[in-house]
């Protein structure tokens, strides 16, 4: 197999020549690392994705790039590996990165325990020290009882305890930055398009895919001489539409939901640990303070995962013994995602493995189709280029990996958003958090406003977004949609529940592609209906009548259902294949 | 004979003319806005003849058009049916087959190019033929005024020579048949009123924001309205309510206690400006969320949502739809009166289905005042 593919496989079944070299399944961010690094070594790709970019718990993870010290105890190679290619992504994607320190404080029933575990603490970061210059991270630092109190005064009093480093980052973006550098470099990449099926030779070789893009209903076939499941939790069934047995990419999905709040709290990131002993933490992330995270065997639909009050009260019930004034703070989301961890049996959740494992199922008798499972945010870029090293030796050329060297869109160049104030007409808060999701890129939207105006209009004020923000991430980063434009720009995310943007929201990207404003109408509330149930378990009475507020002015707006043929609060943007 | 009135929204201002037409002396309890501070202009629900006579006088002082035909556009782009609205919002139900001028302004909170092809392609617009055009006018005065609340924005409107200035710059352009502008039209100057007197054709707004000038036109109104009614004010919000069988006691939150023959109950729902709702985030309170009203059926006023709390985290949405934060109300018979507390009356969001109905905050107010004045 590690010979270049005889003539035969050059071909489909009909005698065609292939169209692609590699199709990628699945836009999370093993799938888009693929995409870009095949692309970057002279590949051609196409990548099929269900949903939309970052769907699934690249989205939806805890939004850190962190080496892992939890793992460094059972799995010191993957806090190796995480460690390494934090470090990597800085350099790609330095915008896209902003520090969280972390503070463990101890409290124990004892002073002797306390002494005993704030040694251990001390000794296992001295350890994790030794990784941190790999990704720019500060050593970590020991601190008494007077230290943590003035870091964090919110704190119960503590025995001490130790600060660390880690890196935050916004997994919808990273995913979105390697989607749009693939695409700028001649990739294809379809969003909201479902494989229907993998479609395999006589001999049982795959040479492409059937598939069927959810929103126009369009059917077409894609050949390509390698498919690459990137499918993540979805896995076994990407697997099952190869005609394999789903165990043949066998993943142990496991359910973490987080809670966010409508400002930060702490200036910390504070480590608690849960009622089970298991560890979740309490952290400043953008603009927000986010509770984190759970990891429960999953067994419920991929498409529609939500949080459920139950958890949301297991992580507020942990994070109050050491802060106890979460209790007045105002929850007004959550998000969840599902891990795709490799299969175990018999063992916790949290004991599972965090490694990757890139499985060839020529031994099932497919050849030339693999399946990416387990892996996490901090090291996709590895496993990709491990996948990608793969796809390469199979096809007998390529040039080397660059995904480390070259940065990706809006990397290559860090910008003032001061410039962005003054030669847009912004306000400095919107510049920065526009700096913040575009880098570089945040020149082409400032272009915008010059063009227009106009485009400087704030829609949503929580984040803020601007129309200019909303049109471009439509025209260039594959938006099609309010729920696509709220993931790319947390809009619509904020205190109102996305009841003061959505509708506009919807109407501007009904404009922009051409549609209807009833389908932009339709659009906009289908967001708000699943917005409000992924917000419903966290929300508490302060929350709540902020939000019969919010929803009665709404109601006002759009007037009685009878009205109107009323736009079906249908799941956006497609029906389910 | 003396009622108590807790709470300075629509209902509660309309519980109070029927209590003072029917002779009652009124004491009224009040302490932040509540939602009817905060509506969109917009008048919902049904408005049955029976009280006709009290809902053409409050209608009159608070400055609405209460007709069940009443056709608005909205600042969603929506063009909607509604039981009346603020006099101020351009009634489109008589301009059916005409030339309808939006006015664009560069202000961040309006997109006037896509408001009006939304407006075009509403089912309204397409049955009746009628045409929505967009005007720019060059309504900013300073860069500034584009960010502004859009409540800044229109009491700017007001100064002495604007309304005239705006007066002149509409006439200049012939050919529309109505002026649609936002919800910048004056605050306690009705400048809708004025302009289409003035300019020659009607002129009016698109629904307000929450916080917006339709509300603080309630606010100015009602204030008024009050006033004229001769409504005595408590010196501080009311937090319980004490029924007994001779009349009723309400505690304030000073201290101090107003004693009455009646009461009308009138505090708002969820959004309650009048009343605290206790949630259990807020501190050591045992329940979600609990009218913390003494006296009243307690079990029944928490019955429902005993159920649906948990012991740290308030309603759980999740379980029990989102319908329920419009049922936090009290049992209530079908003359308005409270269930076990025979002199006291509910109305308005407190007994509504649905939050902020305009329409049966109105209608409740007025049988619940009328009830509490007769009351033995």
């Amino acid at each position: 197999m590690d010979s270049p593919p005889p003539a035969a496989q050059e071909r489909d079944p009909r005698g065609q020549q292939l169209e692609r070299d590699v199709i990628v399944i699945g836009g999370g961010v093993n799938g888009v690392g693929v995409l870009r690094d095949a692309t970057l070594r002279g590949f051609s790709v196409s990548l099929f994705e269900r949903n939309d970019l970052a769907f699934g718990a690249s989205g939806n993870s805890s939004g850190m790039i962190h080496g892992g010290p939890r793992y460094l105890s059972y799995d010191p190679d993957v806090t190796y590996s995480s460690c390494l290619d934090s470090g990597h992504i800085q350099r790609i994607a330095p915008h896209l990165l902003f520090r969280i320190p972390f503070l463990m404080p101890v409290f124990e029933a004892s002073r002797l325990k306390a002494t005993a575990m704030l040694a251990a603490y001390d000794g296992f970061f001295t350890l994790y020290d030794k990784y941190q210059p790999l990704k720019s991270g500060k050593p970590h630092t020991r601190l008494s009882a007077q230290d943590v109190q003035s870091l964090e005064p919110g704190l119960v009093p503590s025995q001490g305890g130790v600060s660390f480093d880690e890196w935050g980052i916004d997994g919808v973006r990273l995913c979105v930055a390697n989607a749009r550098d693939a695409l700028e470099r001649g990739a294809e990449v379809r969003v909201h398009t479902t494989v229907l099926e993998v479609l395999r030779r006589e001999d049982g070789s795959a040479y492409g895919v059937r598939y069927r893009d959810r929103q126009t209903g369009e059917v077409g076939v894609r050949t390509a001489r390698l498919v690459i499941n990137a499918t993540g939790a979805w896995a076994p069934l990407t697997a099952s539409l190869s005609g394999l047995k789903p165990e043949a990419a066998r993943v142990r999905p496991g359910k973490g939901i987080h809670v966010f709040l409508d400002r930060r709290v702490t200036n910390y990131a504070i480590v608690a640990k849960a009622i089970d002993g298991r560890q979740v933490f309490l952290m400043p992330w953008q603009n927000l303070s986010v509770l984190g995270t759970t990891d429960d065997d999953y067994y419920g639909d991929l498409d529609q995962v939500v949080a459920t009050g139950d958890e949301v009260r297991y992580l507020f019930q942990a994070v109050e013994r050491v802060f106890p004034s979460i209790r007045g703070a105002r929850a007004i989301g959550t998000w969840g995602g599902v891990r795709p961890t490799i299969f175990g049996w018999g063992q916790n959740e949290d004991q599972l493995s965090r490694e990757h494992e890139i499985l060839d199922h020529q031994t099932d008798g497919a050849d030339g189709l693999f399946s990416m499972v387990g892996g996490k945010l901090a090291s996709y870029r590895l496993f990709a280029e491990e996948m990608t090293d793969v796809i390469a030796k199979r096809l007998g050329r390529g040039t080397p990996c660059q995904s480390h060297l070259l940065a990706l869109p809006g990397g290559d160049e860090s910008i003032d958003p001061m410039r962005l104030v003054l030669e847009g007409g912004m306000e400095a808060v919107t510049a920065t958090r526009l700096e913040y999701r575009h880098g570089s890129r945040s020149l082409a939207i400032l272009e915008r406003m010059r063009k227009n105006p106009r485009e400087a209009a704030v829609v949503c004020a929580c984040e803020p977004v601007t129309v200019a923000e909303v049109r471009y991430v439509v025209e260039q980063e594959l938006a099609t949609s309010v729920e696509d434009v709220s993931r790319r720009t947390r809009l619509g995310l904020g205190a109102c529940g996305g009841m003061r943007c959505a509708v506009r929201c919807g109407r501007i990207v009904a404009d922009a592609t051409g549609q209807s404003p009833e389908r932009g109408m339709a659009m906009a509330l289908g967001f708000l209906d699943k917005a409000a149930r992924r917000r419903s378990a966290a929300i508490g009475p302060g929350q709540a009548r902020a939000e019969v507020m919010a929803l009665a002015s709404l109601r006002a707006e759009l007037g009685p259902a009878a009205d109107e043929p009323a736009p079906a609060l249908r799941s956006e943007p497609g029906e389910p294949a | 004979m003396r009622v108590l009135i807790v709470g300075a929204g629509f209902a509660g201002v309309a519980a109070a003319l029927a209590a003072r037409r029917a002779g009652a002396a009124v004491t009224m309890a009040q302490s932040r806005p509540g939602a009817s501070s905060l509506y969109a202009g917009v008048v919902d629900g049904e408005l049955g003849p029976a009280q006709a006579s009290g809902l053409e006088e409050l209608g009159r002082a608070l400055g609405l058009r209460l007709s069940a035909g009443t056709v608005v556009a909205t600042r969603e782009g929506v063009v909607r049916s509604a039981a009346g609205s603020d006099s101020a919002l351009l009634e489109l139900g008589a301009l059916a087959g005409r030339r309808i001028a939006l006015v664009d302004v560069a202000r961040d909170d309006w997109d006037g190019p896509l408001l009006v092809r939304s407006f075009a392609a509403s089912a309204w617009a397409r049955a009746s033929g009628t045409r929505f055009e967009l005007v720019p006018l060059e309504l900013l005065e300073k860069g500034h005024q584009r960010r502004v609340s859009s409540y800044d924005f229109a009491s700017g409107f007001e100064r002495a020579e604007r309304p005239a200035w705006l007066c002149e710059l509409l006439k200049a352009h012939t050919g529309p048949d109505a002026w649609l502008f936002g919800p910048w039209l004056g605050v306690g100057r009705d400048l809708a009123r004025e302009l289409t007197a003035s300019v020659g054709v009607p002129v009016g707004e698109v629904t307000s924001p929450p916080g917006g000038v339709a509300g603080a036109r309630f606010d100015l109104r009602s204030a008024a309205l009050l006033r004229a009614l001769q409504v005595g004010f408590a010196p501080a919000p009311a937090f319980r309510v004490a029924p007994g069988a001779a009349g009723v006691r309400l505690e304030l939150t000073d201290g101090t206690t107003l004693a009455g023959d009646a009461l009308v109950l009138a505090c708002g729902g969820f959004v309650s400006g009048a009343l605290e709702l206790r949630g259990a985030l807020s501190g050591a309170e045992p329940a979600g969320l609990e009218l913390a009203i003494a006296g009243l059926p307690p079990a029944v006023a928490r019955g429902e949502l005993a159920t649906s709390v948990s012991s740290m985290f308030g309603v759980d949405l999740a379980a029990h739809g989102r319908r329920l934060l419009e049922r936090v109300g009290l049992p209530v018979a079908a003359d308005g009166g409270v269930v076990g507390a025979p002199r006291v009356f509910a109305a308005g969001d407190v007994l509504a289905p649905e939050a902020s109905s305009v329409g049966h905050a109105l209608e409740s107010g007025l049988r619940a005042g009328a009830r509490a004045a007769a009351a033995r």
